[in-house]
């Protein structure tokens, strides 16, 4: 139970004081600062269960704070992931709420594809991935840079082991 | 009780139990994806998740019997393998997604595809809005998230709708409401002239 007590306690820690540096300010790089403060939460308690043993915040042995951390590094990593859908809502996901919003009358073909025009998710992305320096632009197009050419080889390799068609 | 393979502590195996499971749950999903053939890689990566979690929950079970753990330690232990497995599996899934559904790769293969260099105006038109919509909406009726009747589209499943009321509610909560409401808003449409030289 303590171990448990002790993981949970310390992912809310990180947390919390997610919740109130966003409050204050949003960071410009946000998936770097969530990183950043989580993983920084988990090493600052591993420093203090090393430097006080015995106190009640503290891990009992090494294989309680390495449970603790694999339980954090968990929760961090699928939280980061949910994060860049609070970012920028899907496509997916703002046809369905679009769907759902309109009650019982429904949606046509034409309302739906009104809907993302105006979003132009293409251009969202290209922006956002600008940002990242998967690509760069370059003059009137863009350019693969180094980390977007490493995240399609692995991506595209996966889909092909799964054998799945190229998706997006 | 006899210990397994002359093991007497099995707290490392407890602890690293969700990142065995992990390794279940994709070796199973490999394996599964290979047999259950098809468009629609859920299936198979349900199958891969549920192998991971009982393979957790089983681990962390016996491990924790094998060294006498109170039955309120050994279901805390679970549990907070379980959500730790759980966690685990939401990131494979979504890495997984990434390949499948997302449309930042698409625009990254097709730059690759074109020799790593596109012209901006190539690139829209190769992936207007129309097929992005046409692609999403295809896919939403295929899982059965929407449903059309009498030429109108309708909530089917609510899996994927609970999911996006599930976020809004998260962006309320870290963003405060009235960023959230702005977040919820499609982005304005450039003006004509945008793009022009």
């Amino acid at each position: 139970m303590a171990t448990a007590i002790l993981a949970v306690g310390v992912f809310s820690a990180a947390f919390l004081v997610h919740l109130a540096w966003w409050r204050i300010a949003l960071p410009r790089r946000q998936t770097a600062a969530l990183l950043g403060l989580f993983f920084g939460v988990l090493v600052a308690w591993l420093a203090v269960s090393h430097l006080l043993p015995g106190r009640w915040f503290a891990a009992a042995d090494r294989w309680q704070a390495i449970h603790v951390a694999i339980f954090h590094t968990a929760c961090t990593l699928a939280y980061v992931v949910a994060y860049s859908a609070l970012e920028h809502r899907s496509p997916s996901m703002t046809l369905l709420v679009a769907v759902a919003d309109s009650k019982g009358a429904g949606c046509t073909h034409d309302e739906l594809h009104g809907l993302l025009a105006g979003a132009s998710p293409v251009e969202v992305r290209l922006d956002a991935m600008v940002h990242e320096g998967m690509i760069r632009r370059d003059g009137d197009g863009y350019r693969l840079a180094a980390k977007g050419r490493a995240w399609a080889a692995v991506l595209s390799t996966w889909r092909q082991l799964l054998g799945m068609p190229r998706g997006g | 009780m006899t210990a397994p393979f002359g093991i007497t502590d099995h707290e490392p195996i407890i602890a690293l139990a969700p990142v065995l499971g992990l390794a279940v749950d994709c070796g199973t999903h490999l394996v599964a994806a290979r047999i259950i053939r098809g468009r629609n890689p859920y299936p198979s990566l349900a199958v891969g998740a549920l192998a991971g979690l009982v393979a957790t929950i089983a681990i962390t079970f016996v491990a924790c019997r094998h060294d006498a753990v109170s039955t309120v330690d050994t279901l805390a232990l679970v549990g907070m393998n379980g959500i730790a497995l759980l966690a685990f599996t939401f990131g494979y899934f979504n890495f997984v997604n990434l390949t499948v559904a997302s449309l930042r790769i698409r625009l990254l293969e097709e730059l690759a595809d074109a020799g790593g260099c596109m012209a901006r105006a190539a690139l829209l038109d190769r992936y207007g809005t129309t097929s992005v919509a046409d692609l999403r909406l295809g896919r939403l009726v295929q899982g059965g998230h929407l449903v059309e009747r009498n030429g109108r589209l309708h909530t089917g499943r609510l899996q994927f709708l609970l999911v996006a009321r599930i976020f809004d509610g998260l962006r309320r909560l870290i963003f405060g409401s009235a960023h959230a409401a702005a977040l919820r808003r499609p982005p304005p449409s450039p003006p004509p002239d945008a793009t022009a030289p």
